[in-house]
C-alpha cells in the first residue's frame, strides 16, 4: 500500500470508525443515565402526623429541627426584618379574614411533602422534586433563587436565605455534618430529616434487617424531640403502620385539601 | 450644536443614573437580597417585588408594541408603517429591560443563566418566558427591525456617517429590484405572523406567573389574566405613542408619526382603556364575592384596605385619560398633545395596577391565617431598576443611529412577482426543516424525555437548544431574502 493510501482511510473504515463513535457516544449517554438513576424503587410513601390534642405548644420541635437542619438563629436584630428561616413552625392564626383550618390555637406545620407539589411545577431547574419515597427533597446547588417555588407553594413553607447565614462567633464548626449549609439565594425547606432516613434503610440493608415502622415513628428530629410523643412519622404505603392508622382517625384532617396538592402531613383536632 | 448639546446631557444623565445602579447591583450581589424590601412570604413580606413587577410591565408592553408593529406591517399604510418603524426598537428596550430585570431579582443570577440553559423544565411558567424572551422576543425582533429596514438601510448606507460600514453589510444585496421587493415584502408577512404567535406565549407564561395561584376561582383567575393582557396592551400602545411623540420632536416631523396617525392611534388607545376599566373594576366585584377566604381578604385589601389608595388612584388615572381621549375625539381635537398626555397617565396607572396585582396577592392573598404583610422597594432596587431602564435606553440610541427613524423609501406599489427560484425555497425549506427539529429535540428533552424530572436531560442543554431553535426558526425569512439571485444565463 502506498504511503498516500495510508494517510487516507478507506471508505469502509471512515464508516466503521464513525459507527463505533456514535455507538461509543449512546453506550456513554446510557451508562450516565443508569449511573445517576436512583439505586433502587422505593415503595414507601412517608408522611406524618401531628396530634393537636397531645401537642403543648412548646416549640421544641422548632429548635430541633433547627438544631438538627443546620438552620441558623435569626438574631435580635434581624427578627423584626421578617426573614426568619424555619423548616418547623408554628401556624399562628393572625388573619381574621382568613379562617385556621386546625382552630384557634397555634400548631406545628412543617412542608406539607404534598403527592402533587405546586413547588416543583414551578421550578424552572428542577431544584426541587418529588423523590421516589414521597420527600419533597431539594437540590441547593442547582437552586437559582428566583423564588417561583415560594410564591407557587399554598402553605408558605419554603424559606429563603436573604443573605449568607450568621452563625454565633461567626463559625459553624458545632453545624450537623450530616446536612449541607446553605449559601445566600438557595430556598430552603423541611425534608423529613431526609439524611435520618437514609442512614436508616442503610444500616438496615448492611446488617441485612427490615426497617421497622417503630424505627420510623421518631425519626424525623421534631418527632424524636416531641415531650408529648404528639408527631407521628411513618410510611403511608404500609396499611399497618401507625401513622396510616392515624391517617384513618376520624379527627384526621389535611391542610387546604380542597387544592388538590395532595398533602401528606394529618392534623388530628380536638382529644384523643 | 443645541441638538448635539442635548444629546451630549441626555448621555450624561443616562450614565449618571446606569452608574448608581451598577453600585447597587454589586452591592446586592455582595451583601444578597436582604437589602432589598423583599421579605418571607407569611412572615410578613412579599418575596417579588419591584424587579418581577417591572418584569412583568415591561415585557407585557414589549410584546404590545411589537403585535402593534406587526399588525402595522400586514397594513401596509404609510401611517401603520411608521407605527411599526417606531415600535420595533422601544420593544427590543422593553425586552432587554425585562431580561436585565429578571436577572437583578435571582439569587444567584450567574448560576441562573447557566443553570436555565442546562435544565430549564417546560412545566415551568418561568422556562416559557426565559426561552422566548431570548429567542424570540429579542432576537426575533432584532432580525424582523433589520430585515423590514433593509430599503432605508440601502439609502442610507450610500451617505457618509461612521455607520456607514455596518449599514452596508445590513443592507448588502439589496438593490431595490422588484423580484427583491416581493421577497421583501413576503418575508416581512410571514415573519410578522410567525411573531405574533410566537409572542402570544410569553404573554399567556407571564399572565399566568402573576394571576395563578392554588385555589384560586377559576372565573377570578379568567377575570385576571384577561385584565393583565388588556392592560399589556393598553401600556403598549400609551408607550409607543409617548416614543412615537418623542422621536417627532428630536428627529423631525418625518421621523414621527403624522398627526392623522395619532389620532387614530387615541381612538384605539380610548377603547383599550376604558376596556381596561372595565375588566378591572368586574375582577375586583368577583373577587370580592368570592367565597373562597384568600380571594375575598385580597379583594378587600384593594377596596378598602392598604392597597385602596394604589388600586382606586390608578382607576382614577385611567378613567381621567379615557375622558381626556374621549373630550377630545367629541370636539375633533384628538392632536398629539392630548394623545401623549392621556397615554403618560395610562403608563403611571397601569404600572401601579401592576404593582398591587402582584404584590397584594403575596401580602393579603396567602391561603392559610398568616398576618398580613407589607412591601416597599428600598433605595438599591430603586437604584437597580432605575439604572436598568437607563441602560436600555443607552442601548437603543446607538441603533437608532445605525437604523434612524426617518425613512427614505416607502414601497407601496404592487410588486410584480418573480420568476419561481425552487433553490431559494429549497433553501429557507431546509433552514425551516432544520429550525423545527432543533426546536422539537430541545423542547421534548427539556421535558426529561426518557429520564426522570430531577436528572440531566438526556441531550444535554436542552434548553439552550430549544432557544436556539427559535432563533434559527425566526432567521428563516433572513435565509429566503438573503440568498443571492441567479444571474441570467
Amino acid at each position: 500500500m502506498s504511503g498516500k493510501g495510508k494517510m487516507s482511510p478507506s471508505r469502509r473504515e471512515l464508516l466503521a470508525d464513525a459507527t463505533s463513535l456514535v455507538a461509543g457516544a449512546a453506550l456513554a449517554a446510557t451508562t450516565r443515565v443508569a449511573q445517576a438513576a436512583p439505586p433502587t424503587k422505593q415503595p414507601h410513601r412517608f408522611g406524618m402526623a401531628i396530634d393537636l390534642g397531645r401537642c403543648l405548644r412548646c416549640q421544641t420541635c422548632v429548635v430541633a429541627c433547627a438544631a438538627e437542619n443546620n438552620v441558623p438563629p435569626l438574631g435580635v436584630a434581624a427578627a423584626p426584618r421578617m426573614r426568619p428561616i424555619h423548616w418547623m413552625d408554628m401556624l399562628v392564626p393572625a388573619n381574621a379574614a382568613v379562617p385556621s383550618p386546625l382552630g384557634p390555637a397555634p400548631a406545628p406545620i412543617p412542608c406539607m411533602h404534598c403527592e402533587q407539589p405546586a413547588c416543583v411545577r414551578a421550578c424552572p431547574v428542577g431544584a426541587t422534586y418529588r423523590a421516589d419515597d414521597g420527600v419533597v427533597a431539594q437540590i441547593w446547588d442547582r437552586c437559582i433563587g428566583c423564588r417561583a417555588c415560594m410564591v407557587a407553594c399554598p402553605y408558605s413553607r419554603r424559606y429563603y436565605n436573604w443573605a449568607a447565614p450568621a452563625w454565633p462567633g461567626g463559625d459553624a464548626s458545632s453545624a450537623n455534618p450530616d446536612v449541607a449549609l446553605r449559601p445566600a439565594g438557595v430556598v430552603e425547606k423541611c425534608t423529613f430529616c431526609q439524611h435520618r432516613i437514609r442512614v436508616t434503610f442503610e444500616r438496615a440493608r448492611m446488617e441485612e434487617e427490615s426497617v421497622t415502622d417503630e424505627a420510623l415513628r421518631r425519626l424525623p428530629a421534631c418527632a424524636a424531640a416531641c415531650p408529648t410523643g404528639a408527631i407521628t412519622f411513618g410510611d403511608l404505603a404500609d396499611p399497618d403502620s401507625a401513622l396510616s392508622g392515624l391517617a384513618r382517625d376520624p379527627r384526621a384532617v389535611r391542610l387546604l385539601e380542597h387544592l388538590g396538592t395532595g398533602p401528606k402531613v394529618y392534623y388530628l383536632r380536638g382529644k384523643p | 450644536m443645541t441638538t448635539r448639546r442635548s444629546l451630549s446631557l441626555v448621555l450624561a444623565l443616562l450614565c449618571g443614573l446606569v452608574a448608581p445602579g451598577l453600585f447597587a447591583f454589586t452591592w446586592q450581589m455582595l451583601e444578597g437580597e436582604a437589602l432589598t424590601g423583599m421579605r418571607t412570604v407569611g412572615a410578613g413580606g412579599a418575596v417579588w417585588g419591584l424587579y418581577i413587577v417591572m418584569d412583568g410591565y415591561l415585557l407585557g408592553a414589549g410584546v404590545a408594541v411589537m403585535v402593534a408593529a406587526c399588525l402595522a406591517r400586514f397594513s401596509r399604510d404609510r401611517d401603520m408603517e411608521a407605527v411599526a418603524r417606531i415600535a420595533m426598537p422601544v420593544a427590543l428596550a422593553c425586552f432587554l429591560g425585562a431580561a436585565l430585570s429578571v436577572v437583578a431579582d435571582q439569587g444567584r443570577p450567574w448560576l441562573a443563566m447557566r443553570n436555565l440553559a442546562l435544565y430549564a423544565q417546560p412545566s415551568s411558567a418561568l422556562f416559557t418566558t426565559f426561552v422566548t424572551v431570548g429567542g424570540v422576543c429579542l432576537y426575533g425582533s432584532l432580525v424582523h427591525c433589520v430585515l423590514a429596514r433593509r430599503p432605508d438601510l440601502a439609502e442610507y448606507a450610500k451617505r457618509p456617517s461612521p455607520w456607514q460600514g455596518l449599514q452596508r453589510i445590513l443592507a448588502a444585496g439589496y438593490c431595490g429590484t422588484p423580484g427583491q421587493r416581493y421577497r421583501r415584502r413576503k418575508a416581512s408577512f410571514w415573519m410578522s405572523l410567525f411573531m405574533l404567535l410566537a409572542l402570544l406565549a410569553p404573554l399567556v407564561a407571564l399572565a399566568a406567573i402573576f394571576t395563578a395561584r392554588p385555589g384560586r376561582p377559576p372565573l377570578v383567575l379568567g377575570l385576571e389574566m384577561l385584565s393583565f393582557v388588556i392592560l399589556a396592551a393598553t401600556s403598549g400602545l400609551g408607550l409607543l405613542l409617548g416614543a412615537a411623540a418623542l422621536v417627532g420632536r428630536l428627529g423631525g416631523v418625518n421621523a414621527g408619526l403624522h398627526p392623522r396617525g395619532f389620532a387614530r392611534l387615541g381612538r384605539i388607545l380610548l377603547l383599550l382603556v376604558s376596556l381596561s376599566v372595565l375588566v378591572v373594576i368586574l375582577a375586583e366585584v368577583v373577587a370580592l364575592k368570592s367565597l373562597e377566604p384568600a380571594t375575598s381578604s385580597y379583594a378587600r385589601a384593594l377596596r378598602a384596605g392598604v392597597y385602596a389608595w394604589p388600586f382606586w388612584g390608578a382607576v382614577v388615572l385611567m378613567i381621567l385619560a379615557a375622558m381626556i381621549l374621549w373630550g377630545a375625539a367629541q370636539w375633533q381635537l384628538l392632536r398629539p398633545r392630548e394623545v401623549v398626555t392621556a397615554s403618560a397617565l395610562v403608563l403611571v396607572a397601569i404600572f401601579v395596577q401592576r404593582y398591587v396585582l402582584l404584590v397584594a396577592w403575596q401580602t393579603h392573598g396567602l391561603s392559610l391565617p398568616y398576618r398580613p404583610g407589607h412591601y416597599c422597594p428600598t433605595w438599591i432596587e430603586l437604584a437597580v431598576q432605575l439604572g436598568i431602564v437607563a441602560l436600555c435606553v443607552l442601548l437603543l440610541l446607538p441603533s437608532v443611529r445605525l437604523i434612524p427613524f426617518a425613512p427614505l423609501t416607502f414601497d407601496d406599489e404592487p410588486a410584480a412577482r418573480p420568476p419561481r427560484d425552487a433553490r431559494r425555497t429549497l433553501l429557507a425549506g431546509l433552514w425551516m426543516c432544520f429550525a423545527s427539529a432543533t426546536t422539537l429535540v430541545g423542547f421534548v428533552f427539556s421535558g426529561r424525555a426518557f429520564t426522570e424530572p430531577f436528572l440531566d436531560p438526556v441531550v444535554p442543554a436542552s434548553p439552550f437548544l430549544f432557544a436556539i431553535g427559535l432563533a434559527l426558526l425566526a432567521s428563516a425569512g433572513v435565509v429566503y431574502e438573503l440568498v443571492p439571485e441567479r444571474r441570467a444565463k
